[in-house]
C-alpha cells in the first residue's frame, strides 16, 4: 500500500458497507418479529415524537452509504492532500562570537536580476494555515531586510520590503559566480 | 626484493604527499583605491570554497591599511570576494598553493 492514509478510507468503506448491510439484514429482520397482537411493526412514542421499530434500521441503511461512497469520492483527491512529516534540522553553528546566531531554512526562493522586476515564492501554508513566515531580503549573502507574511483569507500576500541602501562607495563587480561555487 | 623496497617507499610517502597538497598556510592581501592607492578599511573579505569541498567559508575584514589575512588555510582553491556591505566589488578565483598574497586594486564610481 503506497499511501497509509489508505486503509482508513478502506476501514471507513468497510463500516458503511456494515451498516448498508446490516441495515438490510435488520429491516429483513423486523418484518419477522412484528408486534403480534395487532400484527404491526413496534411502535415507539417518545413525547410528541414517534416512530416504528424498522425505521433506526432503516437509517443505518441509508446513513451506510455515507462512509461507503465518500473514500471512493476522497480517494481520487488524495494528492490534494501531501502528506506532511516533521523533522528536526539540528546542529551548531560554528565558532562565531556573534550571539543570538540565528539559523532559517528554506526550500524556495526567487531572484530578482533586474531593476523593475519582481518576485513570486509559493508558499504551502498547512494545517490551519496560522503559520507566519519570515520572508528574507538577501544580496551578496547580507540580509538586508526581514518582513513576516501570514495567510489571512487565501489570497496571495504582497511583501513590502523597506529600501534600506544608500549607493555604494566603489564600482561593483560584474563578475559572476563561477558554476563550481554557486549554491545548489 | 629492491621492488618491494621501492613499492613499500611509495607506500610511505603517499601520506606525506597528501599532507603537502593538503598544507595550511597563511593567505594576505591589501586592498586599495586604485587612484590615490591608499587602502580601504572596513571591506568584507570572503574566501568561499567551491561548493563540492567540505572545507569552510573564510570571512574577514579589512583594517585601516586595506590590509587582511587569513591563517592556516588549507591550500585549495577558492572563490576570493570583497565586498562592501551587500556590493560585490571584486570577485576571482585564487588557488592557494600558488597564490600567498594578493593585491586588490578598486575604482571609485
Amino acid at each position: 500500500m503506497q499511501d497509509p492514509r489508505m486503509l482508513l478510507f478502506f476501514m471507513t468503506a468497510f463500516a458503511g458497507f456494515v451498516m448498508v448491510v446490516g441495515g438490510m439484514w435488520l429491516i429483513y429482520k423486523q418484518k419477522i418479529y412484528i408486534d403480534k397482537e395487532s400484527n404491526q411493526p413496534v411502535e415507539i412514542s417518545l413525547g410528541s415524537w414517534s416512530f416504528k421499530s424498522n425505521y433506526p434500521a432503516l437509517a443505518l441503511f441509508v446513513l451506510g452509504f455515507v462512509p461507503l461512497v465518500y473514500p471512493f469520492h476522497e480517494l481520487s483527491q488524495l494528492s490534494e492532500y501531501p502528506h506532511v512529516i516533521r523533522l528536526k534540522l539540528t546542529g551548531a553553528p560554528p565558532t562565531t562570537s556573534i550571539f543570538p546566531a540565528t539559523v532559517y531554512a528554506a526550500v524556495t526562493r526567487d531572484s530578482v536580476d533586474n531593476e523593475g522586476d519582481t518576485f513570486s515564492v509559493s508558499v504551502p501554508f498547512i494545517g490551519k494555515g496560522d503559520e507566519q513566515y519570515k520572508v528574507l531580503l538577501i544580496a551578496n549573502d547580507h540580509v538586508l531586510d526581514i518582513q513576516t507574511a501570514k495567510n489571512t483569507n487565501g489570497q496571495d500576500i504582497p511583501i513590502t520590503f523597506k529600501p534600506v541602501l544608500s549607493p555604494p562607495e566603489f564600482k561593483t563587480t560584474s563578475e559572476q559566480v563561477p558554476p563550481a561555487y554557486q549554491e545548489r | 626484493m629492491l621492488k618491494r623496497i621501492a613499492v613499500s617507499a611509495v607506500i610511505l610517502c603517499l601520506p606525506v604527499f597528501f599532507a603537502h597538497s593538503q598544507a595550511a598556510q597563511d593567505f594576505t592581501g591589501r586592498v586599495f583605491d586604485a587612484q590615490s592607492k591608499r587602502g580601504v578599511e572596513n571591506l568584507e573579505i570572503r574566501l568561499r570554497p567551491p561548493t563540492a569541498s567540505n572545507l569552510p567559508t573564510l570571512m574577514g575584514y579589512t583594517n585601516q591599511n586595506g590590509e587582511f589575512r587569513f591563517s592556516a588555510v588549507s591550500s585549495s582553491r577558492y572563490l576570493l570576494e570583497v565586498s562592501q556591505g551587500p556590493y560585490p566589488l571584486y570577485r576571482h578565483e585564487v588557488d592557494l598553493s600558488q597564490t600567498h598574497n594578493l593585491e586588490i586594486p578598486i575604482e571609485r564610481r
